[in-house]
């Protein structure tokens, strides 16, 4: 046994009771004597005493596992004297008061600082904190306070984060010290912050889209609107229950949304739903609504969360759509002004009542009715006036024959009137007499009352002709021996009246000769880009004076041209006129520009029409992509297939191919599409209405249809700048009217070329050029008869 | 003191006095097992006493210091003070092993 080995086997109690109690008094060298293997020895009194090597363990012990339990925790923790003095900090501390922590925040400070005074001479950033803190801790070591405790940002310009410092005292009576902890808190901020980012782009998003968003508490009833609902209903912000929702349904659609509801509750499904909403200020608004219902954990039905959209503008907008679709249709069998049906519903209605009359052995009348003096009125009172005097003439007309009746619009002030069903000859000169009454009776225009008088020439069926063409223009005959009588009166055709046979005959004769004397010309007018207002191109108008009766209207001569076929020469004239001017102009240093040109219906379906103007675009030297030919969608229907490889011929060459008069003939989006076309002319009377409602959806209509199908969109007739304005404003591209320019001579256009090309206003650069008109097209009034 | 003897039939009852988790007392514990598990496997019975927990156990033992040993059975009853690392006297006072 070596002299250290503390075995003591004692049986005397008494005694090592006696030699504990000297040893403890004596200096405690028991530990020694017992080579330091005891813990503890009880004194006489019972008391048991630690050794001071154990205590000192135990408390190194102690001292080392709270160290490690504080040192573990994931905060700077220090603890606090009753006067704010450091007494004790973890290593978190430590390394975060090394880390200069007192730059941003009040955590960080030394043993045995006073960490109160600390904060309370904290100055700059983090100042504000420091403070806060100071006055926490005061509040619990005075016990005004159970604990504290608040967040502060402690980012350096790396890095972003957030501590939470917390205050807690060490005992709940009046604290004799407390513990400060700063955590760091920034991963949960961050989670936190993204939570309010995204609930915040959630809430933009369907701030922006206008997206509604309800939730319906099925157990409390409790009915949760986002401001967009407030906003969509009109309704202030306020508590919302089922019941103020269901009383700004429209009645009508209430029971149809509330079986939408209950079946997404029954079936836990998505549902959707469009239904009307009557708005506080009365307004009818269309809401596209889905919901959802959501089911909790015990797999019943908790909530209905859904989705509102004012849809009110998209269903006009759809409605707009529909409204063109059925203006276009309305435009293939109406006269646009009037409304009533245009001459291909009146030839048909001949043709079945002739063929009707005939296995009937009945008679059909055609009423070819003119106005007297309508061009005074016109130019008196203005085209507006004279427009709403022929809607009201329309109307009288209408209510003046029968239903099975047709009245329709001819042309100008032109009206055609179908009897189909004559029992009498007599009964037409009644009819007759009786419409001459109606349109003789007083009309209201605007401020003015007119009075106009026509006349009516009629024609017979089958005396006067078997079809329509034959009977037209012989009741147009009659209707011109009318006119001779004075006018007001109605005439039956004879054979022999054949007034406007002679004034065509003066006319073909003498257009005859007109190429030969030098008495056509072609006149320029230019068309302008809507947006820079530079000159895109021009059009050829054809101009005939006559020696003797002077100027000639196109209209007057072109329909004789066409009949006896003069139209062929005068057209390719027009064509090789046009084409020598442009290349001169371009010789002449002027910028190159398309130029349009009339093509007729006859020359265009003539022999060889597509060789022929490649030979004079080669003679001329023009560049076939300048050249632009007008056709009138009339032509185009006559013989499609025809058309069309013509069109695709011309098209190969380079040629560009234009509708003019656009919207007044068949529009139909199926037929544009077969040929190669490059531009739509808009017609002018689209344009002249253009500030009604009727108009606006019209022409809104065809520049639609030219951008989808990617054509220009040329507008004719332009003469106001109201009408450009709105034009620009609807997206038509290109314009040509009084407004711009009017026809005008070679030289004439050549001096306004210049002076745009000199002012700086150059000519559009990739404008399809437009090139010149084969066949003139001239005043407003003028009708051109194909 | 009992005459030392080796594989006595009859069971081991013991009494460890010990002073909370104290490292001498922890000590004594963990020599005390290992001492029974290699000389009296399956006859002993170890009982521990905290003197802080119960103070007025140690007074009637007469237990005076920590860490104490108490062989209460087979009489007489023995004691030893200390960590018990010493082995071998700890079995020859406990008459388990040769006399050294």
């Amino acid at each position: 046994m070596s002299p250290k080995e503390a075995k003591l086997p004692v049986d005397n109690y008494e005694e090592v009771s006696k030699l504990l109690d000297v040893l403890l008094k004596t200096g405690q060298r028991l530990e020694e004597l017992t080579a330091g293997q005891v813990d503890t020895a009880t004194d006489p009194e019972g008391r048991i005493l630690l050794l001071r090597g154990t205590r000192e363990q135990l408390e190194r012990n102690e001292g080392a596992r709270q160290a490690a339990i504080l040192n573990a925790l994931p905060a700077n923790i220090a603890l606090l004297d009753a006067d704010g003095v450091i007494v004790s900090i973890n290593d978190g501390w430590r390394t975060f008061a090394a880390a200069n922590m007192m730059e941003r925040g009040p955590a960080g400070q030394g043993l045995g600082l006073n960490y109160l005074e600390i904060c309370d001479n904290a100055t700059g950033a983090g100042s504000h904190e420091a403070h806060l803190a100071a006055s926490g801790i005061r509040e619990v070591l005075d016990g005004s306070r159970k604990s504290f405790s608040f967040d502060y940002d402690c980012s350096s310009p790396l890095e972003q984060r957030w501590f939470q410092m917390s205050v807690t005292p060490l005992s709940d009576d009046r604290p004799k010290g407390l513990v400060v902890m700063h955590a760091d808190v920034t991963a949960g901020k961050r989670d936190q912050s993204k939570l309010v980012l995204f609930s915040e782009r959630l809430s933009l998003a369907t701030e922006v889209a206008k997206v509604g968003v309800w939730e319906w508490d099925l157990a409390t009833g409790a009915l949760t609107w986002d401001a967009t609902m407030f906003a969509i209903y009109g309704f202030p912000q306020m508590a919302m229950s089922y019941e103020k929702w269901s009383a700004a349904v429209h009645p009508q659609d209430l029971p149809q949304v509330e079986a939408t509801l209950q079946r997404a509750v029954n079936k836990r499904s998505e549902e959707t739903a469009e239904f009307r909403i009557v708005r506080a200020d009365g307004a009818v608004r269309y809401v596209s609504a889905a919901e959802k219902a959501v089911v909790d954990q015990s797999g019943t039905v908790s909530r209905v969360i859904g989705v509102n959209v004012d849809v009110t503008e998209r269903k006009r907008a759809e409605k707009d759509i529909l409204s063109h679709q059925a203006a276009m249709t309305h435009l293939a069998e109406r006269d646009f002004l009037t409304g009533l049906p245009n001459q291909m519903v009146l030839r048909n209605r001949i043709d079945q009542a002739a063929e009707m009359a005939s296995r009937c052995l009945k008679t059909v009348a055609i009423l070819f009715l003119d106005l007297d003096g309508f061009k005074h009125i016109n130019d008196s009172l203005g085209h507006l006036m004279g427009d709403r005097l022929l809607q009201s003439v329309a109307r009288r007309l209408e209510e003046s024959v029968r239903t099975s009746d047709t009245v329709s619009r001819f042309g100008g002030d032109e009206f055609v009137v179908l009897l189909p069903d004559l029992q009498h000859p007599e009964g037409t000169a009644a009819a007759a007499a009786r419409i001459l009454n109606a349109v003789a009776a007083m009309h209201s225009v605007g401020p003015h009352e007119l009075q106009v008088s026509a006349c009516i020439g009629i024609s017979i069926y089958p005396d006067d002709g078997l079809d329509g063409d034959t009977l037209i223009k012989n009741a147009d005959a009659a209707m011109y021996q009318a006119k001779g009588k004075g006018g007001s009166n109605y005439q039956f055709f004879h054979p022999n009246m054949n007034i406007r046979a002679v004034e065509r005959q003066f006319i073909e004769q003498n257009l005859r000769r007109a190429l030969e004397r030098n008495e056509l010309a072609v006149h320029y007018q230019p068309k302008f880009d809507l947006k820079s207002r530079a000159i895109t191109g021009v059009e050829a108008l054809l101009r005939w004076t006559h020696p003797v009766r002077g100027r000639i209207s196109p209209a007057q001569f072109i329909g004789v041209a066409e009949d006896c076929g003069l139209i062929l020469p005068i057209g390719m004239w027009v064509i090789e006129e046009a084409c020598r001017q442009a290349r001169a102009w371009l010789d002449a240093g002027l910028p190159a520009m398309s130029m349009a040109v009339n093509v007729s219906g006859r020359q265009f379906q003539s022999d060889r029409f597509d060789e022929k103007v490649m030979a004079v675009v080669d003679k001329t030297r023009m560049a076939p992509e300048y050249l632009e030919l007008e056709v009138t969608e009339s032509m185009l229907m006559k013989s499609p297939e025809l058309a069309a490889s013509r069109l695709q011929d011309l098209h190969r060459t380079g040629i560009r191919v234009a509708i003019d008069d656009f919207g007044t003939g068949f529009s139909s989006l199926s037929y544009l599409q077969r040929f190669p076309i490059d531009t739509l002319k808009i017609d002018q009377s689209f344009v002249r209405r253009i500030d009604t409602a009727d108009g606006v959806s019209i022409v809104r209509a065809i520049i639609q249809m030219g951008s989808s199908l990617r054509m220009r969109v040329v507008a004719e007739g332009v003469e106001t700048k109201q009408e450009a304005i709105t034009l620009e404003n609807m997206g038509c591209q290109e314009a040509q009217g009084y407004h711009f320019g009017w026809p005008v001579s070679p030289p004439e256009l050549a001096a306004l070329l210049e002076r745009h090309v000199r002012s700086g206003a150059s000519l559009a650069d990739g404008c399809s050029p437009s090139p010149p008109k084969f066949i003139p097209r001239i005043e407003s009034s003028d009708i051109w008869i194909d | 003191m009992s005459n030392p003897g080796v594989n006595k039939p009859e069971t081991f009852k013991f009494r460890l006095y010990v002073a909370g988790d104290t490292l001498n007392s922890g000590q004594a514990i963990a020599n005390l097992r290992a001492i029974c598990s290699v000389h009296l496997l399956g006859k002993h019975k170890i009982e521990l006493i905290d003197v802080f927990r119960e103070p007025g156990r140690a007074m009637e033992d007469r237990v005076f210091m920590t860490p104490t040993l108490v062989r209460l059975e087979p009489g007489p009853v023995e004691r030893i003070i200390g960590t018990l690392s010493q082995t071998s006297l700890v079995l020859q006072v406990l008459g388990l092993g040769a006399p050294a």
